[in-house]
């Protein structure tokens, strides 16, 4: 038997080595110091490893039993906003598309009176079923809309029908502003909803969230394209400086100066022009590679942007950073 | 109705059968049979028990999903096990996101916060060997790709069978072993200084 071999066999464990290898095995490391040092490191790695593993506490397994039994009641009571609406479609999870394509939007309509104090998704009880919907008997409980309804194909002799609307359910949203979900949704929110006030309560939102470090990266470039996408094509004044409030955080960040830099030179509204370049504070950029632009910018607005304030504001910036 | 695996506990298959048709507490019960086990290789896995709290959520809420669909083939600790597996292997860790707390209760960074609200009782020097040991085991662990922990894991802390570990990962027993040489040998490099104290 090769050392290798037996290299190989000393890490398996004893009754999974066939009998006769295993004798060989033994003879081998019985006249090989090589492999009798290997297999006493071997042992003493086991060793050391059987001392110090970790074994949780009682505490820990309490505390998440408790966390799993209350998520299994609530979910229990309510099941969750996508398994209700796949439930209310027919949607269910591996079964072919009925003969009906389906759009699907979901308006995220409850930003107002979400708290973001826990860590859970929460619902707030509907029980809509399709089936059983009667749009003459008014109930509280119905609270999906149909909207936008659109058919797309229709034969009249066979009875098929292809359509597509909006399903638009309201949903309470409940859990911590640093969790990723949480984030995707504001920043959903604030690059697709139709409803300026959602895009402005979203941009509101994640501008007065503490930026600690502690958001994941993913989570954080997200956030951070939307409020680029936003700053620069939202049509609500409002959302757009809402948006590049929420990014000074971010700043100096090559993107985003690069995106109040364009609001700075391109933006109509003298306000938001205003705040652009309030927004930028030149200290910040020492040895940033986005300092050459920011300087190019303020030399441009300092003799060609059309108001006044502007103007002395972008000069006196250059002139502070004059040697 | 299909035949229900022969071995399997009867109060196991009574209880799944009641939580299919919607008993929480029989889940419940369920879960008290077999969470421990999946929090200890979760926390064996994972470095933080928030990490490993995550997966045992994850898990158990995965087999409260699929139960329905549970038909009893197969014994229900090694259906939970599988998901366990799979759950610990596609794992993300939320280091970035939140501060990290050992399962032994013990801060990392507990020296650089004198704000912790803890008692300021001293360390022994056995206390604090024991913990740099038990940190070192943990960064050679982590050092492993997940397989290999996942295979030394359960094998190491668990106990589990090679074959067991083949069937609940769903790959080859050739594999396994292949994972368990590879983490062994790695473990003792990255372990080797510690080894030799523990000889002399």
């Amino acid at each position: 038997m090769k050392h290798d071999d037996v290299k190989h066999y000393l890490t398996l464990p004893i009754e999974d080595i066939d009998a006769t290898v295993r004798l060989e095995m033994e003879n081998h490391v019985a006249s090989c110091p090589s492999c009798r040092s290997e297999a006493s490191a071997l042992q003493r790695l086991h060793e050391l490893l059987h001392t110090s593993g970790v074994t949780p506490s009682e505490a820990d397994l309490s505390e998440a039993r408790a966390v799993l039994f209350h998520t299994l009641r609530r979910q229990s009571a309510s099941p969750s906003w996508t398994v209700r609406l796949r439930d209310v479609l027919g949607l269910a999870e591996g079964r072919a598309l009925r003969p009906i394509a389906i759009g699907l939007v979901l308006a995220v309509a409850a930003f107002v009176g979400g708290s973001f104090a826990g860590r859970s998704l929460d619902v707030a009880p509907a029980g809509f079923q399709l089936a059983a919907y009667d749009p003459y008997q008014k109930s509280e409980e119905s609270t999906l809309q149909i909207m936008n309804l659109r058919v797309l194909r229709q034969d009249e002799a066979s009875g098929e029908i292809e359509f597509e609307f909006e399903a638009v359910m309201p949903a309470h949203i409940r859990g911590n502003m640093h969790e990723p979900r949480i984030q995707a949704i504001l920043a959903h929110a604030l690059v697709s909803s139709q409803n300026p006030g959602t895009r402005l309560r979203a941009a509101n939102v994640i501008g007065s969230q503490k930026d600690d470090g502690t958001l994941d990266r993913r989570s954080r470039s997200l956030v951070k394209e939307s409020l680029i996408s936003a700053l620069l094509y939202d049509k609500n004044r409002g959302v757009r400086m809402e948006a590049l409030k929420a990014l000074q955080p971010f700043l100096p960040d090559s993107g985003v100066t690069s995106a109040i830099l364009e609001v700075l030179k391109r933006e109509e509204n003298v306000a938001m022009r205003i705040a652009a370049i309030n927004s930028l504070d030149i200290t910040k950029f020492d040895s940033q590679p986005a300092r050459k632009r920011l300087m190019d910018a303020l030399r441009d607005r300092s003799v060609s942007d059309a108001n006044n304030y502007i103007r002395i504001r972008a000069a006196a910036a250059l002139e502070e950073e004059q040697p | 109705m299909k035949p229900v695996k022969q071995s399997m506990a009867t109060a196991d298959i009574e209880l799944i059968r009641q939580a299919q048709a919607g008993d929480l507490l029989a889940f419940e019960q369920l879960v008290h049979r077999y969470d421990r086990r999946v929090l200890t290789i979760a926390a064996s896995y994972v470095q933080s028990s928030d990490d490993a709290k995550d997966i045992y959520q994850e898990v158990f809420l995965r087999v409260y999903r699929a139960l329905p669909k549970f038909e009893m083939r197969s014994e229900f600790s090694t259906w939970l096990f599988r998901i366990a597996t799979n759950v610990c292997l596609s794992h993300r860790s939320r280091a970035r996101r939140h501060r990290h707390v050992p399962l032994d209760g013990d801060s990392e960074d507990e020296s650089d916060n004198p704000h912790q609200g803890r008692s300021a009782e001293p360390r022994t020097e056995p206390d604090v060997g024991r913990r740099e040991i038990a940190s070192r085991v943990r960064e050679a662990l982590t050092a492993l790709s997940p397989r290999q922990r996942l295979v030394f894991t359960m094998r190491h802390y668990e106990g589990y069978k090679l074959r067991e570990i083949a069937e609940l990962m769903d790959v080859a027993e050739g594999s396994v072993k292949k994972y368990l040489f590879e983490a062994t040998i790695r473990l003792r490099d990255q372990l080797g200084d510690l080894l030799d104290e523990v000889a002399s």
